[in-house]
């Protein structure tokens, strides 16, 4: 009876540590890390947010670098998307992922500069990496436009970014998190917090409008 | 069916042209910046005092909120507190034997007191104030008083409805502070 009990107790004991603390055997996501690190931050290591930086920065100042399509507002944005997270901090609990809490605060952040910002516009693009846009696609398109490949690529630039600008907002932002940085239906729902349903919905439709916009370019 | 053009195969999907977005990337010099800019940034935001309107503000809404709560405290203590204890007094006053006692003197020392108001009015009109007050105090403990007081007050009433309009209206006004309770503080 003492035996069974104390198996039974072992047993739940276990059930609970399972449930609070990840598998030893699992591979360590990426969520697990964020948060480990997360953790340290809470605790007082401030130091251990610049992993954090680090990590995501790139990808955040690309989402409000192309929903922007100004470089040094993108930075200006990034930075505040940083000092925001890094202000709230102390209140992520991790019922979502690190990464959809800290892309939430920088849409956000870019969503509510951008309807104050009006109708002003200032564009400023960055530079393009020739090597990482795909030389094949480039030598199609060299070859369509009979043109060189500097001027198209330079031409692409533009087009593409002014395309994005005439998007609205709801759907500039679905269709930069799904086409540029290849986040999944379920991740932008949480950040936009709207359903997958919503976000196909948007998508469909921005992709249409940019179709029409780049008709020029697209087969 | 889209009509083919003679340039259509060497154009691209919208997937492909968006690839192009995903290339503009900023250099390393670029990324310097931002991370000094950031650790200065957040050295700020730590540092960083408030406003002196935010300071006002905050003083004002801490004084605000401190007066509001004292004030609420009050409130609950006089409604709480002060109000029954009023309201006991004036049952209190009329039931305890001092004052049992001081309204059956008043009757059987002076038991011409509200005859002599009802008879002589207009000689005076301070008789006919003290009648009222006396007829009213026995009016609220009428439930325990005998059959003479009733019928004192029956007749006093009806006198200074009649003959004294101005001794009417103070009369009522006593009797609905009495009721409320507040009459002695605002006697």
């Amino acid at each position: 009876m003492c035996k069974t009990a104390f198996y039974y107790v072992m047993s739940l004991s276990g059930s609970i540590t399972k449930s609070i603390y990840p598998a030893q055997d699992k591979p360590v996501s990426d969520r697990d890390l964020d948060w480990s690190v997360v953790q340290k931050v809470q605790a007082g290591n401030v130091g251990a947010f610049d992993q954090l930086v680090q990590k995501y920065r790139e990808q955040i100042f690309a989402v409000i670098y192309n929903m922007t399509s100004n470089r040094e507002d993108a930075s200006d944005l990034a930075q505040e998307t940083f000092i925001k997270a890094f202000q709230a901090i102390g209140r992520f609990q991790g019922k979502s992922s690190f990464f959809t809490w800290i892309y939430r605060i920088a849409v956000n952040t870019t969503v509510t500069f951008i309807k104050k910002r009006n109708r002003r516009r200032f564009i400023s693009y960055e530079n393009i990496d020739e090597e990482a846009s795909g030389a094949e696609i480039l030598e199609r398109l060299t070859a369509s436009n009979r043109s060189d490949k500097g001027a198209l690529v330079s031409e692409l630039q533009e087009k593409l970014n002014d395309a994005l600008q005439k998007l609205s907002l709801k759907h500039r932002t679905v269709v930069i998190l799904h086409e540029i940085e290849g986040l999944e239906h379920t991740e932008i729902a949480e950040i936009t917090q709207t359903s997958t349903g919503t976000v196909r919905s948007r998508l469909h439709y921005a992709k249409r409008q940019l179709q029409s916009y780049l008709q020029d370019y697209i087969s | 069916m889209e009509k083919p053009t003679k340039d259509s195969g060497n154009k691209v999907s919208l997937e492909e042209l968006l690839q192009f977005k995903r290339a503009e990337r900023p250099d390393n010099t670029f990324w310097n910046q931002f991370d000094s800019e950031l650790h200065e940034r957040m050295m700020q935001t730590l540092v960083k005092k408030d406003s002196w309107f935010t300071q006002i503000s905050r003083a004002f809404t801490a004084k605000l909120t401190q007066a509001v709560a004292i004030g609420a405290a009050a409130a609950v203590f006089a409604i709480l507190i002060i109000r029954p204890a009023f309201v006991s007094t004036g049952d209190h006053r009329l039931n305890t034997p001092t004052a049992i006692a001081s309204v059956a003197g008043n009757s059987i020392e002076n038991p011409g007191l509200l005859e002599m108001t009802t008879e002589d009015l207009a000689d005076s009109q301070l008789i006919i104030a003290e009648a009222n007050y006396e007829i009213e105090g026995l009016t609220a403990s009428s439930a325990h008083s005998s059959d003479v007081v009733t019928q004192d007050f029956g007749l006093d009433r009806i006198e200074v409805a009649s003959y004294d309009s101005d001794a009417y209206s103070a009369d009522m006004a006593f009797t609905g502070f009495a009721t409320a309770g507040i009459a002695s503080l605002v006697y």
